[in-house]
């Protein structure tokens, strides 16, 4: 593994420098005005440019401790919670309006159920009954929130 | 005399809002729901106010803040009880109580130390709520005094303040404070009607929600990381023993409850303060007053070790809510939801609050008191109930938070959008907390970051663009000197050293 890849002062540097980068040009499609008349680019600019200064800094000093971040164990990113739980929530936004709340619950609790360290399968669906049972009473019949329950209602 | 007077008269009014049976209901469900959330690991006070906000939506302004402020005395004494008797703290500021608590509890006095902990808040929670009411207004007053430019060097203190208390890289705070600014601004400018940053997404032109931000951030990308650590707690659950502390605890405690309370409200007041300094400073000072040879060791299960930390805290939650009400600007992350709480419901705090909707005022500072009372009532008998809770393993748990932040999310705008904002928060919370980014700057200037930018356009504006105005005014050149101390004082290695110190747990 490449080592500067352990290195998160590196990495975050990065991520800070890229991003007021990113905040810095698309300022310029807005007006600046002046001092005194701000246009809509004005702080905008001032902020992209402070953030990627900051960026360059920590990634500096990232790069000064690059020996002490190379023998540490690593970021250790895990990102299989992190793809289960994202596209779980994405779908849930998807099937909410058009499937309603019972559908939507189901495919959340039952995709990002697979997250988990120790899988229990029938807790798991006990769970996804309850919350059903639980969701449909507060918010559908005790808030009277606009919501569907089921598909075709 | 006379301020004795109008202070008498300012809190029978608060009292008269504040104990209708109305608001009591909800100053109660409020308490009882936050620490239910609270309770549960993993999840602060942020996350759980975020997850509760939808369902003050309906009811009136006055009854909704009451509501809030509850959940949130609820979900800070529900991380005490956490940290005691899972050793997790919930919350940062709750850290220090795991120290001895947790060895309290393996000792079989878990009773103790909650009930200990329960009492100390109350009666710092009661000095402190006087402490703002007998504040609030002469502040609020000062603070009409303020033009732009003071309140834009404020905001600029608070921020940096508030980088002062964020753990690890003060330049990685920085940064993402200005990341929050920037983020803030997403959405149409109020002033040019320019959609910035919005990339044509027809739903970024209103901005992106701070609800849908801190629950991203807070709720969902808490839960990836925590996943990730997997699960190791032990609960006490068998022997919480006595709930009532003895007569010997209540001598050893009376000295720490006090200096936790006074520690507490002040640096509460702080910019950029709150419950977490309080905690750790009020901690370290009981561990200095006691010496070496305190019996039994700090850190080994003392009863100041949990009394002084838990008063500082709640005086110091209860405090922070003086720049909220009189200036209008939020001291911290649990603060900045407030402010965005009261956004949604037509009241824009500052000064004015206080002249234009008392009752509003002191009902909230009257129901701080009436939230403390339901604490100790609540918590003691329930505390059985929230040892259940305790038990649910994390692998049920974390699905069920999951539904409530969707859920509680559309609430808010009736959008999808917002579902799939979170998603992204999540994943970008996962990120910073990998890379050892804190997020709790960010919320506060995502809240902060317009009101600057309108300060700062006012105060340019009325100078000619001339930005000396920023260390002409003495309010203004105050905050900044301040400011720059701040920083001087931070980059100084000796003085980071001992930072580093304080929030390393020992």
């Amino acid at each position: 593994m490449n080592q500067y890849l352990k290195n998160k002062d590196l990495l975050a540097g990065l991520m800070f420098i890229a991003i007021g980068v990113i905040f810095t040009v698309g300022a310029y499609s807005y007006s600046m005005g002046t001092a005194a008349r701000m246009g809509p680019g004005y702080f905008p600019r001032i902020l992209g440019v402070l953030m990627a200064g900051l960026g360059v800094l920590i990634a500096g000093i990232g790069l000064k401790n690059q020996a002490k971040w190379a023998v540490t164990e690593g970021i250790g990113w895990t990102w299989k919670p992190v793809v289960l739980l994202t596209v779980a929530v994405v779908l849930f936004g998807f099937a909410l309006p058009k499937l309603g709340m019972l559908a939507a619950i189901i495919i959340l609790i039952g995709l990002s159920g697979f997250a988990a360290h120790d899988k229990e399968y029938r807790s798991l669906a006990m769970i996804m009954v309850i919350m059903c049972l639980f969701c449909a009473a507060v918010f559908i019949w005790g808030l009277k929130l606009q919501m569907k329950l089921f598909p075709w209602s | 005399m006379d301020a004795l007077t109008t202070l008498a008269a300012n809190l029978s009014l608060g009292f008269g809002v504040a104990l209708t049976l109305q608001n009591i209901f909800y100053a109660l469900a409020g308490c009882l729901l936050g620490t239910l959330i609270g309770v549960l690991p993993g999840i602060g006070p942020v996350a759980t106010i975020a997850m509760l906000l939808p369902t003050t939506y309906a009811l009136p302004p006055v009854s909704a803040l009451i509501m809030l402020a509850g959940i949130y005395y609820g979900a800070q004494y529900g991380g005490s009880t956490t940290a005691i008797l899972v050793n997790l703290p919930g919350e940062s500021s709750s850290v220090v109580t795991a120290l001895d608590g947790y060895q309290m509890a393996r000792q079989g006095r878990a009773g103790a130390a909650l009930g200990m902990a329960a009492i100390g808040s109350f009666i710092a929670g009661s000095f402190s709520t006087l402490l703002v009411a007998a504040f609030a207004p002469p502040l609020s007053e000062a603070a009409l005094k303020f033009g732009p430019a003071d309140y834009f060097s404020l905001m600029v203190l608070g921020l940096i303040a508030a980088v002062v208390l964020a753990h690890g890289s003060v330049l990685k705070a920085i940064a993402m404070i200005v990341l929050g600014i920037v983020m803030g601004l997403v959405g149409t400018d109020v002033n040019s009607g320019v959609a910035r940053y919005s990339f044509d997404v027809p739903e970024l032109t209103d901005g992106i929600g701070f609800v849908a931000v801190a629950m991203g951030i807070f709720g969902i990308g808490e839960i990836l990381i925590n996943l990730e650590k997997g699960e190791a707690r032990e609960v006490f659950t068998a022997k919480v023993g006595k709930l009532l502390p003895s007569k010997q605890d209540f001598k050893d405690s009376a000295g720490a409850i006090t200096r936790g309370t006074l520690l507490g409200s002040l640096l509460g007041i702080l910019p950029g303060g709150g419950a977490l300094l309080a905690s750790f400073s009020s901690y370290s000072l009981e561990k200095k007053l006691a010496g070496a040879d305190a019996k039994p060791a700090f850190g080994k299960g003392n009863i100041r070790g949990v009394a002084a930390p838990e008063s500082a805290n709640n005086a110091g939650a209860q405090t922070s809510f003086i720049p909220l009400l009189t200036l209008g600007i939020p001291p911290n992350a649990v603060m900045a939801l407030m402010v965005g709480a009261m956004t949604i419901h037509n009241i824009q705090p500052g000064p004015q609050v206080i002249t234009a909707n008392p009752q509003l005022f002191w009902g909230l500072i009257a129901s701080m008191w009436v939230g403390n009372a339901m604490l100790v009532i609540l918590n003691l008998p329930l505390i059985g109930m929230w040892v259940q809770l305790l038990k649910i393993p994390y692998r049920l748990l974390y699905p069920m938070i999951l539904v409530f932040c969707c859920i509680g999310v559309y609430t808010v705008n009736n959008t999808t959008f917002d579902i799939w904002i979170i998603a992204a928060f999540g994943v970008i919370g996962y990120v910073f907390a990998k890379l050892e980014c804190e997020a709790a700057p960010l919320l506060l200037g995502f809240i902060l970051g317009p009101m600057m930018e309108e300060n700062l356009r006012r105060a340019l504006l009325l100078s000619r663009g001339d930005p000396s105005v920023f260390i002409e005014r003495p309010i203004s050149a105050t905050m900044m000197i301040l400011s720059v101390i701040l920083l001087v004082i931070l980059a100084l290695p000796a003085i980071r050293k001992k930072r580093d110190e304080t929030f390393v747990e020992d």
